[in-house]
């Protein structure tokens, strides 16, 4: 969050990358917070120094790839009630094609690693 | 501009004035265009358009028009889904109906200032369109007494590159815009100030007007912020300026990446989001002088709902295979849900 006077004070969303459609990004950062004012969630506590050298509660943890990503979309119980379940059903099966067709693929990487040593 | 009888108060129309169907057929029947582009933007947010003709537009204004279903049935490489239930060979991939939007009317200033309008999908395509679900969660913070305020800033790579040669280099060693690490640099942006100066005067020109511009820590890496609006139209010049700074890069020889994570050796690209709450009275929901961060109770709740639900929500958020590669320690990227408090650097709504 970045405190301010009353016209500047606003969160920032920082997890974001330049390559999500800003429709749907915007779509989760809005509705979780408002979900937050819906439920008074209070936050974990505020991080001061380097977050990276941080040990931090495994429900804080992010998924680590599209697939376990695509999975907690479809089984949460907040993106249904605020996407809809064709929304979410829809995206999270676009997700996981995304990932199935990334598998596919044998990387340089892997060829180089794998190809004679192993 | 292309000429046109004046309206009858005697004073041109320009594309932002446009609200209404009417004005719509007023701007296009004024500057006797043949032709007008439309485009809606799919899952990924990739905008799928074409241009229809005045006739056609004109008959569109009222019902829509159909936009074969197969955009929201395809991925980003145009592969058709197999496993979606919206469309596919089980349904024929008819047309979708497109509702058009006067109030989205912009010029091409690349395009003799042609006119573009945007639309968005009407039932039953509605469910899986990212405008409109988007739109939804708008009127439900609207019922709970909100109005969302937002920017969105983006970094990109900038290649002296073309279509042809990322494929012919199979995208590896690439020429970047200018060499070495240059944040900041006042040589970089006044030696490369023709595309700079473009891509400032044309957002411009098409109401999505950057707020700051710079060169980023990088090779060829820009940051632009765009400047804060209501949150439908904020998505809508971020989105439009994802596919329109990929175009006016091209234009200039240059290629223009949003990828989260292009080269291992390179910081990723973020597109952070700004966001306030204002009250129907139109005061700021999140600023409340004497608490800790002169944070409100509904601000410190908003900051709890994001960071609880960031888990489950980031397919959302991190929509792409490469997405995962920036989420790594160490490199200006979260890998879980925290938040930190600093002082406002940039002046926001």
């Amino acid at each position: 969050m970045i405190s301010g006077s009353p016209k500047s004070q606003r969160v920032e969303y920082r997890v974001a990358a330049a390559d999500s459609n800003p429709y749907v990004i915007l779509s989760a950062a809005l509705a979780s917070g408002l979900w937050g004012i819906e439920n008074k969630v209070e936050p974990e506590p505020v991080v001061t120094g380097n977050a990276y050298d941080r040990k931090y509660p495994a429900r804080l943890a992010l998924p680590r790839t599209l697939w376990e990503s695509a999975q907690r979309l479809k089984g949460s119980k907040m993106a249904r009630d605020w996407f809809g379940d064709a929304f979410v059903e829809h995206f999270a099966a676009t997700r996981e094609w995304e990932e199935r067709e990334f598998r596919k693929h044998i990387s340089d990487w892997e060829l180089a690693r794998y190809f004679e040593i192993i | 501009m292309p000429g046109g009888a004046p309206l009858v108060q005697g004073v041109e129309m320009e594309p932002r004035q446009v609200r209404s169907a009417a004005d719509a057929r007023a701007i296009v029947e004024e500057r006797g265009v043949n032709y007008v582009k439309v485009g809606a933007f799919d899952i990924d947010g990739i905008m799928r358009g074409k241009y229809i003709s005045r006739d056609k537009f004109l008959s569109s204004l009222d019902g829509g028009f159909g936009f074969c279903d197969v955009v929201l049935g395809w991925d980003c490489q145009d592969q058709l889904y197999d496993n979606v239930q919206y469309t596919g060979w089980h349904t024929g991939y008819p047309d979708a109906p497109v509702r058009l939007l006067p109030d989205t009317c912009r010029t091409l200033p690349f395009e003799d200032n042609g006119l573009f309008f945007l639309g968005e999908f009407s039932p039953p395509g509605e469910a899986v369109c990212s405008r409109g679900l988007l739109r939804r969660v708008l009127e439900r913070g609207r019922a709970m007494g909100f109005e969302a305020y937002v920017g969105f800033e983006y970094e990109f790579f900038v290649f002296k590159e073309t279509p042809e040669s990322v494929r012919e280099k199979n995208y590896r060693g690439l020429t970047p815009m200018a060499p070495g690490w240059f944040g900041y640099s006042v040589i970089r942006n006044s030696t490369g100030n023709a595309f700079y100066r473009q891509l400032l005067d044309h957002c411009r020109d098409m109401d999505m007007a950057i707020e700051g511009l710079h060169e980023e820590t990088g090779p060829g890496v820009m940051e632009a912020a765009i400047a804060v609006d209501k949150a439908l139209a904020a998505a809508d010049k971020a989105a439009l300026f994802k596919t329109f700074a990929k175009v006016i890069a091209q234009q200039n020889g240059f290629m223009a990446t949003f990828m989260a994570k292009c080269s291992k050796d390179w910081p990723g690209q973020s597109g952070h989001i700004h966001v306030s709450l204002k009250s129907k009275s139109g005061d700021s929901v999140f600023h409340e002088a004497g608490k800790p961060h002169s944070m409100s109770d509904a601000m410190r709740w908003f900051v709890g709902g994001q960071q609880k639900l960031m888990p489950e929500l980031l397919a959302m958020v991190a929509p792409t295979i490469n997405s995962y590669r920036r989420l790594i320690p160490g490199f200006w990227a979260p890998t879980d849900a925290t938040w930190v408090s600093r002082t406002a650097r940039r002046h926001c709504v």
